[in-house]
């Protein structure tokens, strides 16, 4: 039995996986008597699911433990409990990919998979934030004399190499954990602190939300979408000196213990060389964020219209330039820098806006993968907004020009290592004291021990 | 509070600091980052194998809207002593022999451990240089008698990896969640 048809809304021509699905297989509630009771779907012939390691695999959904689905990449389906009313998900449900034997293992086997990466026993969980498309079967499609199948049931599927997060970091490390990345590859406590801090985004420091999307491109390598998704963040993104990848807190490095209080000439420095560079000095910028967004209408179970996708189109936002392809752009400047240094723009691409029925062409800077959900079911525009204001106080930073120090050090130079803040740095012979920099770069040469940083200041934001 | 320990610290500040380095060719195992099989050299005993030590660099990505940087490779390589023939592939218990088996170079990793000697007179690993690379090439020069090992870091090896249309998995696209490519 096939329910393709009902699948996918047509227009969004997502069915180059066609699920075929045989036959939904349902049990008694099993969670009767408390709450809502959860029934046992089974969905099979499901192929898209892709899960390195292979392994029986379990699948939870978000906020609760109770709602799990296992099955096999071999065998071709995932099956899903799933609540037996509509519960609104966002258009998203999170997954956690662990082994159905111990679930707080990942598919590898490793430990569990834990976000903040904290020590085992502690149940935060790390979930791969793969998207989930839900479709509601609507009452009357089950197999003549199924009596559970005349209720209203709701199917998944799972897209694995979809990722959406409030944060950057859960892409980044969905796509790191999905591409087999060991837990030992991470600097956890880094990571972790970025992770926190990226709540801080908001204006003036306020805690806020941004959501982020991306889906795997074929062609595109797992850094090239690393770097991608760091780019939306404020946060620094390096292999270390042991080869781990690490992810810095630009706001509060300190608390990944990423941060050294002084630097002065005692501390085995060889040479010093120092320029006030304007290399990273920009002061407007037309910036555009998203490429989709999230339509999280729900469906009412029962009818026969609506959809419950996780679908992604080009934004709407009533305000702002808009390009010719209709995409919102914003303008935001900082004033004072452009008194003092003259419009310095940041450009990635040439833009053409149609503004009052003329064209122009002006210099860009696009954020693809920011985007916003409404988990109203609407799209207000105040969210998308939000999130490039927010995002571009970084402007307050990168609006002035900075001092760029490079050092050389006897072997006291890896006492910081890439992307740390190095406070009062005091090495240059004029006395001044540089409250805040951030270590760059770093090369350590094991053929006389000596470790040169380069390390650029950080005006205060 | 930064990453030496406060007698690596002193040893430094002591002057004329001792230090060891320490290279294997190993495997990954379950779960376990690096298996050591071969110690190719230790400074603290046997044959110093390992000529050039090389350097290693790394360098923060996304440090300003303008100017983000460079993602690093982290690519590692070590000039070694091959006058005995051991990292040729064809020669009898080489490096590349792993357990029962022969190996490609290229199935291999690398580590590289410093240790500092401390003012009491004992080893100590400066732990934030511990170094494990997947093995990307090795280059003979047969005039030196010299083999230059060449790894990157392992968590940039998963990083290279490309995503496919089909990424293993049948039907998989990837372009599932939306009919257009759109970045």
């Amino acid at each position: 039995m096939s329910y393709a048809a009902l699948w996918w809304t047509s227009g969004y021509e997502q069915a180059r996986i066609i699920p075929d699905f045989t036959a939904a297989v349902v049990g008694t509630p099993v969670h009767g008597g408390i709450g809502n009771p959860y029934y046992y779907n089974t969905i099979t012939g499901i192929k898209n699911i892709s899960v390195a390691g292979g392994d029986r695999v379990n699948v939870a959904i978000t906020g609760s433990d109770d709602v799990r689905a296992h099955g096999t990449k071999a065998e071709g389906y995932f099956s899903f409990y799933t609540p037996g009313y509509s519960r609104p998900y966002g258009g998203f449900a999170s997954v956690r990919a662990c082994r159905k034997e111990s679930p707080y293992q990942d598919i590898r086997g490793n430990e569990k998979l834990t976000f903040p990466f904290e020590a085992p026993g502690n149940p935060t969980i790390i979930y791969i934030r793969s998207v989930i498309n839900p479709y509601d079967i609507p009452a009357g499609s089950g197999p003549p004399g199924d009596p559970l199948y005349v209720a209203n049931r709701r199917m998944y599927v799972w897209q694995p190499h979809a990722w959406w997060g409030s944060r950057g970091t859960d892409v980044m490390t969905s796509m790191l954990l999905f591409s087999g990345v060991p837990h030992s590859a991470f600097e956890k406590e880094h990571w972790s602190n970025a992770h926190t801090q990226q709540l801080q985004h908001g204006a003036g420091g306020a805690v806020g939300t941004i959501r982020q999307f991306y889906k795997r491109a074929p062609g595109e390598s797992v850094g090239q979408a690393l770097m991608k998704m760091a780019r939306h963040t404020w946060d620094l993104f390096s292999v270390q000196m042991n080869g781990k990848l690490s992810l810095i807190s630009r706001l509060y490095p300190e608390g990944g213990g990423t941060s050294i209080a002084g630097l002065t000439l005692k501390d085995g420095v060889v040479s010093v060389s120092c320029e006030t560079t304007d290399k990273h000095l920009v002061n407007i910028v037309y910036a555009s964020y998203g490429r989709w967004y999230i339509d999280s209408r729900m469906r009412t179970p029962g009818t026969s219209n609506g959809e419950f996708h996780a679908n992604i189109k080009t934004v709407e936002v009533p305000t702002g330039y808009r390009d010719s392809d209709g995409m919102p752009w914003q303008e935001i400047e900082n004033a004072a820098s452009i008194a003092n240094y003259g419009k310095r723009t940041l450009t990635s691409m040439k833009v053409t806006f149609v503004q009052a029925g003329f064209e122009e062409q002006r210099a860009g800077f696009h954020l693809p993968l920011l985007s916003s959900a409404n988990t109203d079911g609407t799209w207000a525009a105040d969210d998308a907004e939000q999130s490039v204001i927010h995002f571009f106080r970084r402007l307050d930073i990168d609006a002035k020009p900075r001092r760029e120090i490079r050092i050389v050090q006897d072997m006291r130079g890896v006492d910081y290592d890439c992307g740390w803040k190095v406070a009062n740095v005091a090495v240059m012979n004029d006395g001044q004291t540089i409250p805040d920099m951030r270590c760059i770069r770093k090369a350590i040469d094991f053929r006389d021990m000596s470790v040169t940083s380069t390390l650029l200041e950080e005006p205060a934001v | 509070m930064g990453l030496l320990t406060t007698p690596q610290r002193e040893a430094i500040e002591a002057g004329n600091a001792k230090y060891r380095h320490v290279w294997y060719i190993g495997v990954k195992g379950v779960d376990v980052p690096f298996v050591p099989v071969h110690e190719v050299h230790d400074d603290a005993a046997g044959k110093p194998r390992v000529l050039d030590p090389g350097q290693r660099e790394t360098e923060a990505y996304n440090q300003s809207l303008a100017h983000p940087g460079r993602m690093p490779t982290g690519i590692y390589s070590i000039v070694c002593d091959n006058s005995d023939g051991r990292f040729y592939e064809t020669t009898p218990n080489n490096f590349w022999i792993l357990g029962p088996f022969q190996h490609s170079p290229l199935t291999c990793l690398l580590r590289h451990r410093v240790y500092i000697m401390l003012l009491d007179g004992t080893w100590s690993e400066l732990v934030m240089l511990q170094y494990i690379g997947q093995v990307t090439g090795v280059d003979y020069n047969e005039d030196r008698r010299e083999a230059t090992v060449t790894a990157q870091a392992l968590v940039v090896a998963y990083m290279n990896r490309v995503w496919t249309e089909d990424d293993g998995v049948l039907y998989d696209s990837g372009l599932d969640v939306e009919s257009s490519p759109g970045t």
